[in-house]
């Protein structure tokens, strides 16, 4: 046995003989720009196994990374990369450390290319990656992508574990097995707070396309889908708001202000809040409407309106409470609608937009007169107290006051003349009793 | 002829009256729900919201039969388009009310056939159907059907500016008609006035 083993040992040191006839220096002497590898302190000929004499053959034979890599080639073997036969070299540098890994992009320029499980759902440009907000954030493709198999809502769960709590109990992720990526595309430039009411329908109707039919029950079915998104009435337990949007109406189109319009406007590159909110206190009123939208107007090409929405601001996951609340039109045809609280102006910035605290009737009556084709039956309620503390005012309160009515002074004068004309008809009964008549 | 035989008020417009009496409450009470969410007549927004809305073409197709109706009885000029004559007699008639009737002197207007309102009523009539009632039917009717009108809302200004005509045009609906419930009691008695718009003829 001892003898047998002797042997053995023997004819290993011979067949390394050549190999140690030359080392990993002497590779360098042709392949300089190899001496630092991604593989350490392995010898050249450690891959490049028929290496055995210099100089070598021309053509070496590829290197069987799967000898050392066993488990990544057990990975590679379930992702879509194998079924297209990439050989490892194709995403991982191995020679040049500086490069390391290949960059996804480098193979992935669109996310969308056909034939990539993801290419039917998402329209990603993976060039404007660092723009998303996952991009920002510094996740890298491989923090999701790990696996090189199709992502599951596991991969989302590692940073968004509270809203997925929230979702996993809901019909969406029992009945439909709607995984995350389903409503939210990882891959967009814009987050779920940038994308405007029709974007946001466009992810729901994706799979709830007759969304029309469904609600042939709402009165101005159109109407109410140009102003709202889904999730404003099938998300009770998210927070919403309404959105004033500026909007610019040419005959080519509408379109959102953007900031290039207002730099134009102004000449300068400050942030659009500090140009409207000119005394900084966080609220916008008549007297910073007024100004800053007479010099938009000036200059920027077409009509300036603003058009409103009523938006989720802060989205809540469960979307299965919807049927305890929906058909009932006081919801939000009340003044006690919860968006009342929460009204913004949204402004283009340089980089993404801003929102501003503004009232919608500031922006609907004079002197702003601007979003004025935006009105919901139920809003406008006028207040005792809304008399009580116009009468107790004075100066710059007042007017605020006055301009925050906005069309409430409607019904204030309409009642009013009501209670004159019936105070007229008492004063004239009164006489006919006197006289007899 | 004694003047009680005068036949004031055709058969046709009594009933149109009566039905658009009942079609303009049930807009002023649903009208005032839809403005001021709080006041609970009906409990359920959608059905005021309805109701509104198709009460609104009913109030259409009233004012449609009255014009046709009038077409068909003639004399509408004479009952309701303010002449020369008409305007000289404003102020005998505004002092016969403020005044003259506690003094209990005689109205200087007396209803024909030909000639069925005083000055006054005829410039409240008039205007209540020859502006009021078109431009609530129209605002109303755009509000209705938002969308098939939405290039019109936008040339007229906006939503908010049809609501706000919409809105305005109600208050002056309301205030018409405590002047016209209170005025009706100003006949021989309290309800004589009410009584021929029953019967016809003026007590």
């Amino acid at each position: 046995m001892m003898r047998h083993s002797a042997r053995l040992l023997i004819l290993l040191i011979l067949l390394l003989i050549p190999l140690s006839l030359f080392g990993a220096d002497e590779c360098f002497d042709c392949h300089d720009k190899y001496r630092k590898t991604n593989h350490g302190k392995l010898d050249c000929t450690a891959c490049h196994s028929d290496a055995k004499d210099l100089p070598h053959p021309d053509k070496l034979k590829k290197p069987d990374c799967v000898s050392c890599h066993g488990d990544a080639a057990k990975m590679h073997g379930t992702s879509s990369r194998a079924e297209k036969k990439l050989a490892c070299s194709q995403c991982h540098a191995v020679h040049n450390i500086a490069r390391g890994a290949k960059k996804c992009v480098s193979c992935h320029p669109s996310v969308a290319r056909k034939g990539l499980p993801s290419a039917r759902r998402y329209l990603p440009a993976s060039d404007l990656y660092g723009l998303t907000s996952h991009g920002k954030s510094g996740v890298t493709c491989r923090d999701c992508h790990a696996s090189q198999g199709r992502t599951s809502d596991r991969v989302c769960v590692k940073c968004h574990e509270n809203v997925y709590n929230v979702y996993k109990g809901t019909a969406h992720a029992k009945g439909s097995a709607a995984k995350c990526t389903e409503c939210h595309d990882p891959h967009k430039v814009k987050t779920y707070k940038e994308l405007g009411t029709s974007e946001r329908m466009a992810v729901c109707v994706r799979c709830h396309s007759d969304y029309k039919g469904k609600h042939a029950w709402l009165p101005h079915t159109e109407l109410h889908f140009m102003h709202l998104e889904c999730s404003t009435c099938h998300s009770p337990r998210s927070e919403k708001g309404m959105v004033f949007n500026i909007r610019v109406r040419t005959d080519a189109g509408e379109r959102n202000l953007n900031y290039d319009d207002i730099a134009a406007a102004f000449g300068t590159k400050k942030p659009a809040r500090d140009l409207i909110d000119l005394n900084m206190d966080r609220r916008i009123t008549s007297s910073e409407i007024v100004p800053f939208f007479d010099r938009l107007k000036r200059t920027t090409p077409g009509t300036i309106a603003i058009s409103g929405s009523i938006v989720v601001t802060r989205a809540h996951h469960d979307y299965s409470a919807v049927q305890k609340r929906d058909k009932v039109c006081a919801t939000c045809h009340s003044d006690g609608a919860p968006f009342y609280q929460s009204m913004y102006i949204v402004l283009p910035e340089k980089k993404g937009f801003s929102q501003m605290p503004v009232k919608g009737t500031v922006l609907a009556s004079m002197p702003s007169s601007l979003a004025l084709n935006f009105v919901l039956l139920g809003e406008t309620k006028l207040r005792f107290s809304d008399i009580k503390a116009l009468l107790r005012s004075k100066g710059q309160v007042r007017q605020e006051i006055v301009q925050d009515l906005g069309f409430r002074w409607i019904d204030i004068i309409g009642i009013f003349v009501s209670i004159m004309v019936l105070f007229f008809i008492l004063v004239h009964i009164i006489l006919r009793v006197v006289f007899r008549r | 002829m004694k003047k009680e035989n005068i036949p004031l008020h055709p058969l046709s417009i009594r009933i149109w009256h009566w039905i658009n009496a009942l079609i303009v409450l049930v807009l002023i009470i649903t009208g005032t729900e839809l403005r001021f969410t709080d006041i609970k007549i009906f409990s359920d927004y959608g059905f005021v919201v309805a109701l509104h809305k198709y009460a609104g073409y009913l109030l259409t197709v009233s004012f449609l039969f009255w014009i046709a109706a009038y077409q068909f009885l003639g004399g509408f000029a004479g009952h309701y388009l303010v002449s020369i004559k008409d305007v000289r007699s404003l102020p005998a008639q505004a002092v016969f009310y403020l005044y003259g009737y506690f003094r209990g002197g005689p109205n200087p207007f007396s209803a024909t056939a030909e000639t069925r309102f005083n000055v006054l009523q005829k410039i409240a009539y008039s205007f209540i159907m020859f502006i009021a009632t078109p431009v609530i039917i129209l605002s109303g009717i755009i509000f209705g059907n938002i969308m098939d009108f939405y290039r019109i809302v936008h040339q007229l200004g906006g939503l908010r500016i049809i609501d706000a005509i919409h809105v305005i045009t109600g208050y002056v609906f309301i205030i018409y008609l405590f002047v016209h419930l209170y005025m009706a009691t100003l006949g021989k008695n309290i309800f004589s006035h009410t009584k021929s718009m029953f019967t016809g003829r003026e007590p």
